[in-house]
């Protein structure tokens, strides 16, 4: 595979939410404001990426019995930095993400692309899997941020627009909103993409 | 079975194994990883912390300063976005600001103050929120009963629903209020968002939020009577 089909192939054949439904959990969380979603977004990409680089480079050297301890650590390690970078040179938009920062550790995306695709790969194409697969994990967050702010903050990246009159959903505000806007988004992107090619 | 030869054999291909093949080798790999890590990690947070308690530090005093921006502002002149700029914080907050420690009961409070004439004092307090601690300043006249202005400055509350409490409309509601009746804390409730003329005791809530609005009002009653009558202590000569 050429290095630009590895990127499509992590970003939406493949893609992490739509095709594998990995980090359900923060595309319910962040996704109430566009803001938030793209910092994590960034987050994300970063730190998916250079985990994916740093795994693949020890790849040889990883005992099988230790080999998910490591990637945990490596991961935590650069999910890290990125909360210290965000709470020494960012410090507004660091409060405003509060713990979902910290929580990217979690992300099984991480874990899923360090499994299946660093730990057997060279080091570069690792470097533009992570970066994919980040892409594609940011296009969903943007997607489903969009309806949630328009419907319930009447905003866009904290911009008004729509009026006074519009009257704000409460339910896009929270969690179980996104339940439903991800299902929507998934059954169109089944119905529209993968509908006979499986 | 037992003779020399065979042992000796026995411990060289021992020796001969790889590394990465011996029974210890994970741990150690494990050691040597976390180690290198841990270590770089360590070097960057030292490196970065100044400038992280920096940000904090002026994020909170921007704080207290906003809360007196309206009286600081009327005596001196200086427009809101003069006195908070991330420049000037320092200066203003030295300049209006003290900070007096009570030592035997480990609160902090705030003094603010222009020119040698008393603003008005901010109190820190801390109450339970739907979801966790939650954090604010307020800032009261001199007499320690009226509110000037009220801050959360640390939730955990629903972004969009609980969180609201830190919007202007909430927060301004309190400016004006009297919360105290001959020491006693003065009972405020809860109307609607869109309740048109409150009463002075009442309090437009956040819309799908009374959980946190309430909190909002017990920590005011309970936590700010409890620091309040510390510091009247301490003032009192």
């Amino acid at each position: 595979m050429t290095r630009s089909q590895i990127f499509r192939h992590s970003a939406f054949k493949e893609n992490s939410v739509w095709k594998q439904i990995l980090g359900i959990c923060s595309t319910l969380a962040v996704t109430n404001l566009m803001l938030n979603s793209l910092i994590m977004g960034i987050g994300v990409i970063f730190s998916l990426a250079f985990a994916n680089l740093t795994i693949s480079l020890v790849r040889n050297y990883i005992p099988r019995s230790v080999r998910m301890m490591t990637q945990t650590l490596i991961i935590a390690f650069y999910v890290i930095i990125v909360d210290i970078f965000l709470k020494a040179y960012l410090p507004a938009i660091s409060k405003q993400l509060g713990p979902y920062v910290g929580l990217i550790i979690t992300n099984c995306i991480l874990m899923g692309r360090a499994e299946a695709f660093a730990a057997k790969n060279k080091p570069l194409d690792s470097f533009i899997d992570g970066i994919g697969a980040g892409f594609g994990y940011t296009l969903v967050l943007l997607a489903i941020a969009l309806i949630r702010e328009i419907l319930g903050f009447g905003s866009l990246f904290g911009f008004t627009i729509l009026g006074d009159w519009w009257i704000k959903w409460a339910i896009m505000v929270m969690a179980p909103s996104a339940f439903f806007i991800l299902a929507i988004f998934i059954w169109i992107i089944n119905n529209k993409y993968y509908k006979g090619k499986a | 079975m037992s003779d020399p030869q065979n042992a000796e054999s026995l411990s060289s291909s021992d020796r001969s194994t790889p590394l990465s093949e011996r029974y210890w080798y994970p741990v150690f790999f494990m050691l040597v990883v976390s180690i290198v890590f841990i270590g770089v990690l360590a070097v960057f947070y030292r490196s970065s912390e100044p400038r992280i308690k920096r940000a904090q530090e002026q994020a909170f005093r921007s704080q207290v300063l906003s809360l007196f921006a309206g009286e600081i502002g009327l005596l001196s002149g200086l427009s809101e976005t003069e006195l908070l700029s991330i420049e000037n914080v320092d200066n203003n907050f030295q300049r209006f600001i003290e900070s007096i420690c009570l030592t035997n009961a480990d609160i902090t409070y705030y003094s603010a103050h222009f020119e040698g004439v008393r603003l008005g004092y901010c109190l820190d307090i801390t109450g339970k929120g739907l979801w966790g601690t939650m954090s604010a300043l307020v800032a009261m006249k001199p007499d320690l009963m009226t509110v000037i202005n009220l801050s959360v400055y640390d939730q955990m509350e629903t972004p969009g629903l609980g969180a609201r409490i830190t919007e202007s409309w909430f927060r301004q509601q309190f400016a004006g209020k009297v919360l105290y009746d001959n020491d006693k804390p003065v009972t405020l409730s809860l109307v609607p968002e869109d309740a048109l003329n409150p009463d002075p005791a009442q309090i437009r809530q956040v819309t799908g939020a009374t959980i946190t609005s309430q909190s909002v009002l017990k920590m005011l009653a309970q936590e700010l009577t409890l620091i309040r009558d510390q510091v009247k202590q301490g003032l009192q000569p």
